[in-house]
């Protein structure tokens, strides 16, 4: 069986620039896999190593997720094939389109019987899109997704933590599931994986190749400014360990916090 | 006579039944509208919703036993299909992502998560949520009807008017769905050893703490301060040092201290945005340049190794 993870390429969240109207920026971040997203490519590389299979990563967006260093890194953390969707009409994809997108795109892929993804994306975090792919093809879907082992009746034995209650759960396949965090931790490629991955094959679509004639937004941004924040003194304490801790114990009595 | 707006409430946590209503009522922008809610359980759950200004609560008694809250779904899509909501207004529960998720992908819905506040403008709606987790925060219009949202704790104040309005209670059977997970077992964890959320100070270890075991040194501290230990999200979920529900910032917790200490914390935006409500913040990092001196009302720039003992002499001559 082949095993999809899809992938969210975004700026990375610790490039953002402020300005000093509040305008937010990611003009100078650099474009890479998002963080919540590598254990899901982890679990499931290890499930292919472990019972066989082929893991597919797949990511969808504009001509700035198609970057060979972005390639690289995820072929070379265990996938391998990566489908890229690309098309500068997912530029600001609200999670309605990009499920449609990756559902379309998994369909078009052969014998995939499970769909990971990670938590959340890096940008927007909606935790949104795993689940509408799910329902788009009509799997058993589940978030929350801590732990997967194939049984050998062709089903997964899955646990879950919701709130505060851990489930274990029979789920037939095929079947996406979105997975926290916590899951594994994802690899580092080692020398020959980076090697390998320049010779894994790389299928780029675009819109129609999956059989989309454009896409409707199904919402509007209307702007992104940067949060209100405290406001906060700011004052750098001066002189050796003991004069500064001694500043500070004087200075958090006098604010009435001890 | 204008349309009445149709808006439907669930959520399976019955404490974030009346933020829903809330969110609700500026939904309902001061105008007559039509509130139905869906709810799982016996009499006390509708009693509690009953002179909120729901007009109908569907009630479905309890959930087969193998069933997750989530097989609801098909029940729930039912019920949607019969009203026909504008708003489906859902708590951002675990459970509630997915079914918010399904619901919007079968509508061909917009969805909007963890919505922060909503307003109303010429033309319609514009909703506020957190992105870049929480670096930046976007005001969005959704341009499809229906609109499917969760809606978080403490995000929407509900406005107790008490209403002469009793509302109708219609029971509902469980639709089950065609294909599900089975649920095998269910396992109570842990109580959560610490609520961050009530903590009146707080101490934050980051990165900048090299060996679990220097973790005492951070446990006298907080003995000494009378604190509770928090930390950012690599030393809970990377390095495994401390339980998941002791991390601050993107979805972990929001503290609302009276003070709040980073030991060798940077500050990247994902774990500040928990501590903007926090009332003192002191920052000690070696380097002068972590964007946490930005946000501190104390910076000391120094090796914690050396300021954390000191601190502890500090508060205990006192």
């Amino acid at each position: 069986m082949n095993i999809v993870v899809c992938l969210k390429i975004t700026p990375d969240p610790e490039d953002l620039e402020i300005g000093p109207d509040g305008s937010v920026s990611t003009t100078h971040a650099e474009w890479k896999t998002g963080s919540f997203d590598l254990p899901a490519l982890e679990a499931g590389v290890r499930l292919a190593e472990m019972h066989g299979g082929k893991v597919i990563a797949l990511s969808a967006g504009t001509s700035q997720i198609n970057q060979s260093k972005v390639r690289k890194d995820i072929l070379s953390r265990g996938a391998e094939e990566l489908v890229l969707v690309v098309d500068d009409a997912l530029k600001d994809a609200s999670t309605a389109e990009t499920a449609l997108v990756l559902e379309k795109a998994i369909r078009k892929l052969t014998d995939v019987q499970l769909v990971l993804f990670g938590e959340g994306s890096a940008d927007l975090y909606f935790q949104q899109t795993g689940v509408q792919v799910g329902e788009r093809l009509g799997w058993v879907t589940l978030n929350a997704v801590q732990d997967v082992r194939l049984l050998e009746n062709e089903a997964l034995e899955v646990q879950r933590i919701v709130e505060h209650e851990l489930q274990v759960l029979d789920v037939p396949l095929p079947a996406v599931l979105c997975v926290t965090s916590d899951i594994c931790e994802p690899r580092l490629a080692s020398m020959r994986e980076i090697l390998r991955a320049s010779k894994k094959t790389v299928f780029e679509w675009s819109l129609s190749d999956i059989g989309i004639e454009g896409l409707t937004p199904s919402v509007e941004i209307v702007k992104v400014m940067a949060p209100p924040r405290a406001s906060r003194k700011g004052e750098m304490l001066s002189g050796s360990v003991e004069e500064m801790v001694s500043a500070l114990v004087n200075n958090l009595r006098k604010d009435g916090v001890l | 006579m204008e349309i009445q707006r149709q808006i439907f409430i669930f959520s399976e946590d019955i404490t974030l039944v009346r933020e829903l209503i809330g969110a609700a009522q500026v939904l309902a922008e001061g105008k007559p509208a039509i509130l139905s809610a869906l709810v799982i359980g016996g009499s006390t759950s509708v009693e509690q919703m009953q002179n909120t200004g729901v007009d109908r609560i569907y009630r479905l008694d309890t959930l087969p036993p193998d069933c997750l809250v989530e097989d609801i779904f098909q029940t729930l899509w039912g019920i949607t299909q019969e009203i026909k909501p504008d708003y489906l207004v859902i708590g951002a529960t675990t459970a509630g992502r997915l079914i918010c998720g399904r619901l919007a992908a079968r509508l061909n819905a917009t969805a909007l998560t963890d919505i922060q506040s909503m307003e109303f403008d010429a033309q319609g709606l514009l909703i506020r949520h957190m992105v870049f987790g929480g670096g930046a925060q976007r005001l969005e219009r959704p341009l499809r009807q229906p609109v499917v949202m969760t809606i978080g704790k403490g995000q929407f104040e509900f406005q107790a008017a008490h209403s002469e309005k009793v509302a109708e209670v219609i029971p509902v059977a469980f639709t089950p769905p065609e294909t599900r997970a089975i649920l095998r077992e269910r396992r109570e964890l842990p109580p959560v050893s610490v609520n961050l959320a009530e903590a009146k100070r707080v101490v934050c270890p980051g990165r900048g703490i090299a060996r679990r075991e220097d973790l005492t040194m951070v446990e006298e501290l907080a003995h000494s301060l009378g604190a509770e230990i928090a930390c950012t999200r690599p030393l809970s979920e990377g390095l495994g040092w401390l339980p998941r529900e002791r991390y601050i910032g993107i979805s972990g917790a929001y503290i609302k201290a009276d003070l709040y200490v980073g030991l060798g914390v940077s500050g990247q935006v994902q774990h500040t945005i928990g501590i903007t409500d926090a009332r003192v913040v002191v920052a000690i990092n070696r380097d002068a340049e972590a964007p946490i001196f930005k946000q501190a009302d104390y910076g000391i720039v120094a090796d914690l190794y050396e300021v954390v003992p000191a601190l502890i002499d500090a508060l205990r001559s006192a």
